[in-house]
């Protein structure tokens, strides 16, 4: 994300002009647009002229009645009343109705405006729900250069496999390959499960190849149960190898894997499911390559959670606590060690839900608690959103949180 | 568009219905009929005439006092008449004697209590018509009766009985769904059907009306014109299949009032007024008016003359021949109409003919569109045919009020031999799906008197490396199952690999990798017979990556061996926390096994020494006790697999002179076969999909969890919901006709695409699908947990070969394991060891499931979680079910 202007008063009313330049930009985008303000982007929109007025005859040959229509580029600015993110297609539409006078459109009429990499637009947000210190951490982190990380994951078991793509803030799935392997059944059978082996090898060597580019990658993992990461990486620098020397059309992309094979990570990991992905980020061999990264420390911080909740009461209480009941109470107290957010709990279109969490986030940093706000496109964030998307490591127990009821589920 | 256009037969009775009901005399009726009572008894006085005659008369003459009075003297007259001269019988006579007929049915009508009908109402209508003082016009000057229709309002009758003629528009021959489609087509070809039949039954009477047979139908004036001009269009092309029917139709009408007027007014007279009352509709079928009581006569006379034009239209059309010249008393009253008058003074039909085809101006009134209109009333199935055929589908029984009753009859059985033919349809497409055994076995007896070998499935267990793939190659190699020569080869090449003592595991682990690595990875599944017992052996992987392939073989067996290893340091590396021998023990427990076996092996690594043994024994029992497994249930085995000591054959080695229990296999073959129920509704887990080397067929490995199959039958693939036939079955590679629940068999599945099977599917009976969850709840046990299960966990969820990713949706109470009762509602958190009852949602495709009360095999699920086992369970109850699932 390019941040090209920001003019803010005291209170955090104000806009920002902000140029997504990578589809997670739309990711942050998404997080920052909130129902009420009001986004400027440049967009196209089918203008009916009225004969009447404007064009004399109807023009074209189009019915006259009709009048004639034009695809116009204009600027318009929008009162946002919905999102709406596609994470896989890195597509955002944001409707509502216009705000602005235009010279072709008229005040309140609908209107979608679909960002864009590469294109502009100006964020403005009023005071009543005004650029929060969660907000202002987004626009920084988005622009941050430095924080740009893409891994590619491939979690696969015999049969199955997942392709995907991790950034700081999403986890994409490209692909799910699955094929179906018979058995191993008496002597000539097994040729059969060999066969099918290979070509389910093949299938998923063809997706990675579809979908990784292994120059831009930090580095790519393959995680499964027993050997079948390691026979797939095989698989790929043996085709990749022959392909170089055949000098095939792929032999470019192979080429690369070649050079990448360094890159490349072998993990073990339980099963060929997506949601094993969590468990891949926080192995150890991931987290010494990419413990800078934002998913690594979230699975880790996560999978801290859970051993301080499975602890119970041995350190003299519980010290891990999840549901917005509890946290806040536990936050109130000054309790918090580290409180697990997500970032579902921030795009409330209540301007009052969003107040309040961004409050307890900014409570906890003053307290010297440490707040990570979790990606809800992440495994580890879309386990906690589970959970009520809310959890908190304490540094101390507090025994009245036990007497707390549960009506918060 | 008319109310008329969308025509079906259920039109006709709704408004039969209320014309029946409407037919009532009205006030006014009734007062006349008094004076013209009072009248007629004052002239008459002094005759026989009763009060009844009179009253029919009275009514029949339209309360024209003069008319009944000359009525009554002749019918008088004829009575007395009537014995001397029987055999004389002038057309009058005949006449009079429809006349009485009608006064009688009348009269009879009111004494049953039964009112007009349409029949009685028309002809008496008919005949009041033309009784009433008329304009004079004169023959020339469209003085027909059809030409008088238009001019005919204004005679003076009572208003009650003017007629409003409505034109309704066209009623356009619309056929059912437009008329285009099959349905219709098969309609049409149907009526055509019914029609050829009718005229077979009927001998064209109609269409001869001259013939002696007709005299009586033609001197009703009402069906003699209706007979007569329907044969005229029988003679043009258009319209030839319609005026046929009508003939028919009428041909029959007219054949039932001659029988019953030949007879004296019988009995069955009642039941005979009834079936003509059924004919009723008819008139609502020429008309598209909705005819009540005052319109009935205009209907009825606005369609006769026109019918009539049209077919007059036709001027290639040779003279009518009216059957019988309408007599004077067929005409009573006709004396101030010209044409009847003529027609008295003894003009012959086809001298009216001439006189009715030289004018030109006879047809001009009647318009093209007329024309159409009438030619499209008759377009339409007659109500006769439907309800003569209803009758007949009664059986000719028609009870009091037949019409009304025949209607919804007629209405519900039209609606039920749609719903039985539609399901007809969908039956056959299941029939047709469902091709049933050429000879059907009764595969429960087949079965108990079959008495073949009992079939013991197990499945061994145990940490990886214990020795289980060679501790069963071996007793494979002992009990012969397993030429020489194989295993020398094994030999040679496990050598060649350095890995000479895998000789005997190779039997079992067939595949590549799995012989370079030396680990087994999937389960693999041998079958060999003793003198005693079939049995089928489960090698499960020991490799904890692979504990869901070894779930998938312990959900095959009924018995478990578990295989440790004895040497120093390897059986408590296998017994730690994270260890395979106690997660496969405590899998298998909740897999449903009760019996277990273990094979104590490697004891050759300890110098057969039996310290050794009742150490590891001692440990496991405490165990395998705390698990589930009853002490008596549990067997302890001193072998070597390697070795093959106590496996086929009791060891002779001096070493193990402290043994003396059974042999593996001696212990495998004294196991009870577990009962199962083999009567009830085929389930059939698949482990293994793939297509035949040969045939066509598609192959599927499995389990027969509940029921029985055999050889031609006709099965259901869920979640898929795709068919498929049994082409062939084998047991443990021995084919067989049928199969019973508990054996492991392949089947070779036809008709049906591979894309449609998956392993972990299930075959079920076609008449009790398995339904697939969405949400369910579970009993669990929660085993050793590294991180607490809460609220929203991700779980794989593991039964047979079926996995399935499902989150926890709310933990809902924890139970006591002992008593099963509630401890507390709704905890936070499930740790090691608790047992709780939890409800889940699946995540991903269908996951066919079943309760464990239903089924025992299918309601047992075990819940992983990152690579560890973190509680196995039943499923207690199916919440709700997916939609795309196939419960119809």
């Amino acid at each position: 994300m390019k941040l090209i202007s920001k003019q803010l008063d005291k209170e955090g009313a104000g806009s920002i002009r902000l140029q997504p330049e990578e589809p997670v930009d739309l990711w942050h985008a998404y997080n920052l647009i909130q129902a009420g303000n009001i986004l400027k982007a440049s967009t196209f929109r089918r203008i009916t002229k009225d004969k009447d007025r404007d064009l004399p005859g109807g023009g074209n040959g189009t019915p006259s009645t009709s009048g004639s229509s034009q695809r116009v580029q204009l600027t318009l600015a929008i009162t946002v009343q919905k999102t709406d993110f596609d994470p896989t297609a890195g597509a955002l539409h944001v409707s509502g109705p216009v705000a602005e006078e235009s010279p072709h459109v008229r005040l309140g009429a609908y209107h979608t405006l679909d960002l864009a990499l590469h294109r502009a637009f100006t964020l403005s947000k009023l005071s009543n729900a005004p650029w929060d210190s969660v907000a202002l951490q987004t626009v920084a982190s988005a622009c941050d250069a430095a924080s740009r990380a893409e891994v590619g994951a491939v979690v696969l078991q015999p049969g199955l496999a997942n392709i995907c793509l991790v950034t700081e803030h999403m986890t994409l799935l490209r692909q799910r390959v699955e094929v179906a392997i018979p058995r191993k059944r008496a002597a000539d059978s097994a040729v059969a499960h060999d066969k099918a082996i290979t070509r389910f090898y093949s299938a998923v060597a063809a997706a990675m190849q579809r979908h990784f580019d292994y120059g831009v990658l930090k580095a790519v993992i393959i995680a499964s149960p027993g050997f079948s990461g390691e026979q797939l990486l095989k698989y790929l620098l043996e085709t990749a190898a022959k392909d170089v020397d055949t000098g095939s059309s792929t032999a470019g992309s192979n080429k690369m894997l070649i050079k990448s094979k360094n890159n490349f990570m072998l993990v073990h990991c339980a099963s060929g499911h997506v949601h094993a992905l969590n468990e891949v980020l926080r192995a150890p061999e991931v987290l010494a390559r990419l413990a800078d990264t934002k998913f690594a420390r979230e699975s880790a911080t996560l999978e801290k959670f859970f051993s301080v909740l499975s602890e119970g009461d041995e350190g003299g209480g519980v010290k891990a606590w999840y549901g917005p009941k509890h946290v806040a109470a536990a936050v109130d107290r000054g309790a918090v060690k580290t409180l697990l957010i997500s970032d579902r709990l921030f795009r409330s279109d209540d301007v009052k839900t969003r107040k309040h969490y961004v409050a307890m986030v900014e409570q906890v940093r003053s307290q010297g608690g440490e707040a990570l706000v979790f990606s809800s496109l992440h495994e580890s964030g879309k386990q906690l959103d589970q959970f009520t998307g809310i959890a908190a490591i304490l540094n101390f127990p507090i025994p009245e949180l036990e007497e707390m009821s549960d009506d918060d589920e | 568009m008319s109310k008329y256009s969308g025509f079906d037969e259920d039109d006709f009775y709704d408004e039969d219905e209320d014309r029946d009901q409407d037919e009532v005399l009205s006030p006014e009726d009734h007062k006349q009929m008094e004076d013209a009572v009072t009248q007629v008894k004052n002239i008459l006085r002094g005759t026989t005439a009763t009060d009844a005659q009179i009253r029919d008369a009275v009514w029949n003459y339209y309360f024209d006092v003069d008319q009944s009075v000359k009525f009554l003297r002749d019918q008088l007259k004829r009575q007395e008449n009537k014995r001397t001269n029987a055999a004389k019988k002038t057309a009058g006579s005949k006449a009079f004697r429809e006349r009485a007929l009608f006064a009688d049915t009348i009269t009879c009508r009111r004494r049953t209590g039964h009112y007009f009908n349409d029949e009685d109402l028309r002809l008496s209508k008919r005949l009041s018509s033309s009784s009433k003082p008329q304009p004079k016009i004169p023959l020339g000057s469209s003085c027909l009766y059809g030409i008088s229709v238009f001019d005919g309002i204004p005679w003076g009758l009572p208003t009650s009985m003017n007629t409003d003629i409505t034109y309704c528009g066209r009623p356009t021959r619309m056929g059912l769904l437009g008329g285009s489609s099959k349905l219709a087509a098969l309609a049409k070809a149907r009526a055509v059907k019914r029609q050829q039949q009718h005229e077979q039954n009927e001998p064209m009477e109609g269409i001869e009306p001259a013939s002696p047979s007709t005299p009586s139908t033609a001197s009703q004036p009402g069906s003699s014109l209706l007979l007569n001009t329907s044969v005229l269009p029988s003679r043009s092309d258009s319209g030839v299949s319609i005026s046929k029917r009508l003939t028919s139709l009428l041909a029959e009408r007219s054949r039932d009032r001659e029988r019953t007027s030949s007879r004296a007014i019988s009995p069955e007279k009642q039941s005979y007024l009834r079936r003509t009352g059924s004919y009723s509709p008819s008139i609502s079928s020429y008309s598209p008016i909705n005819s009540d009581l005052s319109s009935a006569s205009g209907v009825f006379s606005e369609n006769m003359p026109s019918s009539f034009a049209t077919s007059l239209c036709d001027y290639s059309l040779p003279p009518p021949t009216f059957s019988s010249p309408a007599s004077p008393s067929s005409f009573p009253g006709v004396s101030n109409v010209d044409v009847y008058g003529k027609t008295n003074n003894g003009m012959s039909a086809d001298e009216i003919w001439k006189l009715i085809t030289n004018k030109p101006f006879f047809y001009l009134p009647v318009t093209e569109r007329q024309v159409e209109e009438i030619k499209s009333n008759f377009d339409k199935p007659s109500p006769d045919d439907i309800i003569k055929e209803a009758q007949a589908t009664k059986g000719g029984t028609i009870g009091a009020g037949g019409s009304k009753k025949a209607q919804p009859q007629q209405k519900g059985s039209s609606r039920a031999e749609l719903e039985t033919e539609m399901k007809s349809l969908s039956i056959q497409e299941l029939a047709m799906k469902a091709s049933q055994p050429k000879q059907k076995i009764n595969v429960v007896e087949k079965f108990i008197s079959s008495r073949r070998k009992a079939h013991v499935n197990f499945v061994v267990v145990g940490h990886v490396d214990a020795g289980k793939s060679t501790l069963m190659g071996r007793m494979l190699y002992d009990v012969g199952a397993i030429d020489e020569r194989t295993i020398q080869k094994y030999k040679r090449d496990a050598n060649n690999m350095g890995k000479g003592s895998f000789a005997f595991a190779w039997v079992l682990d067939q595949s590549k990798e799995e012989r370079e690595r030396g680990v087994t990875m999937d389960v693999a599944m041998n079958s060999f017979e003793s003198s005693k017992v079939a049995f089928t052996i489960l090698d499960a992987p020991g490799h904890k990556d692979f504990v869901p392939n070894m779930i998938a073989g312990a959900s095959e067996g009924d018995f478990a061996v578990l295989v440790i290893d004895s040497s120093p340091n390897a059986f408590e590396a296998g017994f730690v926390q994270s260890g395979q021998t106690k997660e496969h023990a405590l899998l298998v427990r909740s897999l449903g096994v009760q019996r277990i076996i273990v094979a104590v092996n490697k004891l050759d690594n300890v110098n057969w020494s039996e310290y050794r043994f009742d150490e590891v024994k001692e440990t496991l029992l405490a165990f395998l006790s705390a698990a589930g497994f009853s002490e008596s249930q549990t067997t302890f085995i001193p072998c070597s697999g390697l070795c093959g000591d106590n496996i086929v054959n009791s060891s002779v080695r001096p070493e193990l002179s402290w043994y003396t229990g059974h042999t593996l296999l001696e212990e495998l073959e004294n196991l009870t076969t577990v009962d199962r129920d083999i009567g009830a509704p085929l389930r059939m887990s698949i482990t293994d999909v793939f297509k035949g080397n040969a045939s066509s067929a598609i192959n599927v490995t499995g389990r027969i969890n509940a029921g029985n199959v055999q050889v031609g039958e006709t099965v259901l693939a869920i979640p898929s919901n795709e068919t498929a036939t049994i082409k062939s079955i084998a047991i443990a590679d021995q084919a067989n006709d049928w199969a019973v629940a508990g054996d492991n068999v392949q089947v070779a599945l036809s008709n049906i695409d591979i894309v449609h099977l998956r392993a972990g599917d299930i075959l079920c009976a076609i008449s009790s699908p398995v339904k697939c969850a969405k949400t369910f709840s579970a009993r669990v046990i929660v085993f050793q947990l590294r991180i607490p299960l809460i609220k929203g966990s991700n779980v794989l969820i593991y039964r047979g070969r079926t996995t399935e990713a499902a989150r926890i949706l709310r933990l809902s109470a924890l139970i006591d394991k002992g008593t099963g009762k509630i401890t507390k509602h709704k905890p936070r958190h499930l740790v090691s060891g608790q047992s709780a009852i939890v409800e889940l949602e699946v995540m991903g495709s269908s996951f066919p499931m079943e309760t464990f009360k239903a089924s025992k095999d299918l309601g047992r699920i075990v819940l992983r979680q990152e690579g560890i086992t973190v509680a196995a369970g039943v499923v207690e109850e199916i919440l709700s079910v997916k939609n795309e699932a196939t419960n119809e």
